[in-house]
């Protein structure tokens, strides 16, 4: 049987020390099939960023069990767990953390630089040629070579998408990706995400405070006080709130 | 992660931060250059002081406690002397190279003779002798230096009889003698120097002591055996002989001549009376300036001890500058290391995001720890070659300084540093493995400077850092 994506038992997190002590995630537990679309919501400061480095094997400083792939994420090496997540997992971000001082290509291309790539110079072009393929496949056809500072906010989460999507990744993890753009450019890169999950059936987490962008998910959890809980209404609300606006 | 992706990223990182990597190198330039500057200095100095005093090697004589002195004046006793057998003892220790036993004159002697139309003559006329092999290499196979006897075949009585420039050699009580070519003769670069840094300025002429030497080789020239200006020989008679000077050997006695030693070993047995198959003193040629102290010990024991202790004390100020420069070497270490130290933990501070956003996409924390020991190692490698070049060109410019002068084109330095016996012509040597050497000191030091910052760039925690973004 396939493992699930993520497995998470009992998962605590605490900050601060003694009297400090803050437990931001408070026994979580978390399964997430393979194609599913999974939105995690809750309110500014919850802890949801959190979670998600954790899923990402980011952070590994926490209580429980999380298993990515069915792999213990603390009894992997540095290098394997960055190798799984290089290769398994697309990271999608608020920030967009694009590097500045590269045209939108090279941003793109950046997972490629941590990952041997078979066929030498063959395979270089065939990275090369996906990579100008996603950009073209985000809404962005011929603007490999601007920098991200020529780029408007909505551009550069493409850029930012298309980058974690240049190694094909099984996991797709995303954190507030529309948090810094407009309701317009928002609902654009919501439907990015739609699109992939329906065509190519990769697993994606989103964690978000946008409602429009939790109702696409197939599932809502809701963050609060340390807890994940299923939150159905919230799909439901967002279904009803777009109903009505159309 | 790839070389090639390595490469990548350093080559960006070269470009984007070029303003404060350009600053950090500069340091380790500045330091490599003086690093070579004084290195260099230090082998061109060591160079020319162990050609003036070679550190491995040491005449050793017998104790001068041993010499029977004005008692010997008045009892004619022996000198002391270095016999055949602790020459062999000598020669069987495995770090001793060569042994080249020597033999003063026990006679006194006195010369004279024409050179390019001018007489001289010298009232007392040191001199000793060497075995042929010890000098031939320096002379070349086209000279020979041997006991001319050996080829005489014709009888004389006296040297009327013997076709010029030869001699009759005909020792003292003897009825007849052999007609002898004259006795082949070299003599040490230092009388050389002398004469071109202090006799030559004294009598308004030019250096030209070697080109004199030149000139003067074949010349034949008059010594008297027996006899000079303090005083006659208790034995033998004086009489004339013929020399020839036939080159320059390091080998030479410093001031005199140096004669064959068989030779020199018949003219000491005419004149002392003494048959005895030993020599004054003994040049011993080891592997190394360190097998010096195994040597003395030996010559301890045979009992000898070293003629002069310059080899010695050379050795000494060779390994002082060498520490001093090494200490030089240490600080320009510290000095370069913090430098890079410093601008990579900037930037490490400053691409916190950046490495998090790396590892976030498959960057180990090894491959960041890679990434900025390449790029120190490409800094220091660029600032170690700049460094290597201006050391270069600095020491040019103070070797032509020193030696030469300079001519600017609108005005002319003189050479800063006055002639003197033995000035070298360079005071620099820059061996190949110097250079790469330099090279490698810089990129080794800048990779250390380089270690700190990397490692704290490999455990960035890559939640905490996108978070501050």
């Amino acid at each position: 049987m396939e493992p699930s994506v993520i497995a998470v038992d009992a998962l605590t997190k605490r900050f601060g020390k003694g009297k400090a002590e803050r437990t931001v995630l408070d026994a979580v537990s978390l399964r997430v099939e393979p194609g599913e679309f999974v939105a995690i919501v809750g309110p500014s400061g919850c802890g949801k960023s959190t979670l998600l480095g954790i899923l990402g094997g980011l952070d590994r400083a926490f209580e429980g069990d999380v298993r990515l792939f069915g792999r213990d994420v603390r009894a992997l090496s540095d290098g394997a767990l960055s190798a799984l997540r290089g290769r398994r997992i697309g990271f999608v971000f608020q920030a967009f953390h694009l590097l500045p001082h590269l045209t939108a290509l090279d941003n793109v291309l950046a997972p490629s630089l941590f990952r041997k790539v078979p066929d030498g110079r063959a395979g270089e072009a065939r990275l090369r040629a996906r990579a100008e393929r996603l950009l073209a496949d985000v809404g962005l056809p011929g603007r490999g070579s601007d920098v991200p500072a020529q780029c408007s906010g909505g551009e550069r989460q493409r850029i930012a998408v298309a980058r974690a999507l240049l190694l094909e990744p099984e996991l797709l993890l995303c954190d507030e990706p529309t948090g810094n753009l407009d309701a317009e450019t928002g609902g654009q890169i919501i439907d990015i995400f739609a699109a992939l999950h329906r065509d190519t059936g990769l697993t994606v987490v989103v964690v978000t405070h946008d409602e429009a962008l939790a109702a696409r998910a197939g599932r809502v959890l809701g963050l609060g006080r340390g807890r994940l809980e299923p939150r159905p209404d919230a799909r439901a609300a967002a279904a009803e709130k777009r109903r009505a606006e159309a | 992660m790839r070389t090639a992706a390595l490469w990548q990223l350093v080559r960006r990182d070269l470009r984007r931060a070029r303003g404060a990597l350009v600053s950090s190198g500069f340091g380790i330039a500045a330091g490599t250059a003086a690093l070579v500057f004084f290195v260099a200095l230090w082998l061109g100095m060591s160079a020319w002081l162990r050609d003036r005093f070679p550190s491995e090697q040491v005449e050793l004589e017998p104790p001068k406690g041993e010499d029977a002195g004005l008692f010997g004046l008045a009892f004619e006793a022996e000198p002391p002397a270095v016999t055949a057998a602790a020459l062999e003892a000598l020669r069987r220790e495995p770090y001793v190279v060569a042994v080249y036993p020597k033999l003063r004159f026990a006679f006194p002697a006195s010369a004279r003779g024409e050179l390019l139309g001018r007489k001289f003559g010298v009232g007392e006329m040191p001199g000793d002798a060497v075995d042929a092999a010890v000098v031939q290499a320096e002379l070349g196979p086209e000279r020979h230096f041997a006991d001319p006897l050996d080829a005489a075949e014709t009888s004389c009585t006296t040297s009327d009889e013997c076709p010029a420039p030869a001699y009759c050699e005909l020792a003292s009580g003897q009825k007849s003698g052999l007609c002898s070519d004259p006795v082949p003769a070299v003599v040490s670069p230092y009388i050389v120097e002398i004469f071109d840094k202090t006799i030559a300025p004294a009598h308004r002429m030019p250096p030209f002591a070697k080109t004199l030497i030149g000139l003067a080789e074949g010349v034949v020239f008059d010594m008297w055996i027996g006899e000079s200006q303090l005083g006659r020989s208790k034995h033998g008679a004086l009489r004339r002989v013929a020399l020839r000077i036939v080159g320059i050997s390091s080998r030479a006695i410093d001031v005199g001549i140096t004669l064959p030693l068989e030779v020199v070993r018949r003219w000491n047995r005419e004149f002392t009376g003494s048959a005895a198959d030993s020599y004054s003193s003994v040049a011993v040629r080891v592997r190394s300036g360190a097998d010096l102290g195994p040597l003395t010990a030996r010559a301890a024991a045979l009992d000898l001890v070293p003629r002069d202790t310059r080899a010695r004390d050379v050795g000494a100020l060779v390994t002082v500058v060498g520490a001093l420069l090494t200490l030089v070497a240490v600080v320009i270490l510290a000095i370069s290391a913090s430098n890079i130290a410093y601008t990579f933990l900037v930037l490490v501070s400053e691409r916190q995001r950046e490495i998090a956003l790396y590892r976030a996409i498959g960057a180990s924390g090894r491959d960041m720890f890679a990434w900025l020991m390449a790029l120190a190692l490409a800094v220091g490698t660029s600032a170690g070659a700049a460094g290597l070049l201006l050391g270069r060109g600095a020491a040019a410019l103070v070797d032509r300084l020193a030696t030469a002068g300079l001519d600017l084109g609108f005005a002319r330095l003189a050479p800063v540093v006055p002639d003197f016996p033995f000035k070298p012509e360079r005071f620099f040597e820059f061996p190949p493995w110097l250079w790469l050497g330099a090279v490698a000191f810089a990129a080794f030091f800048a990779a250390v400077g380089a270690v700190g910052p990397a490692r704290r760039a490999r455990r960035v925690e890559p939640m905490a850092a996108l978070a501050a973004g």
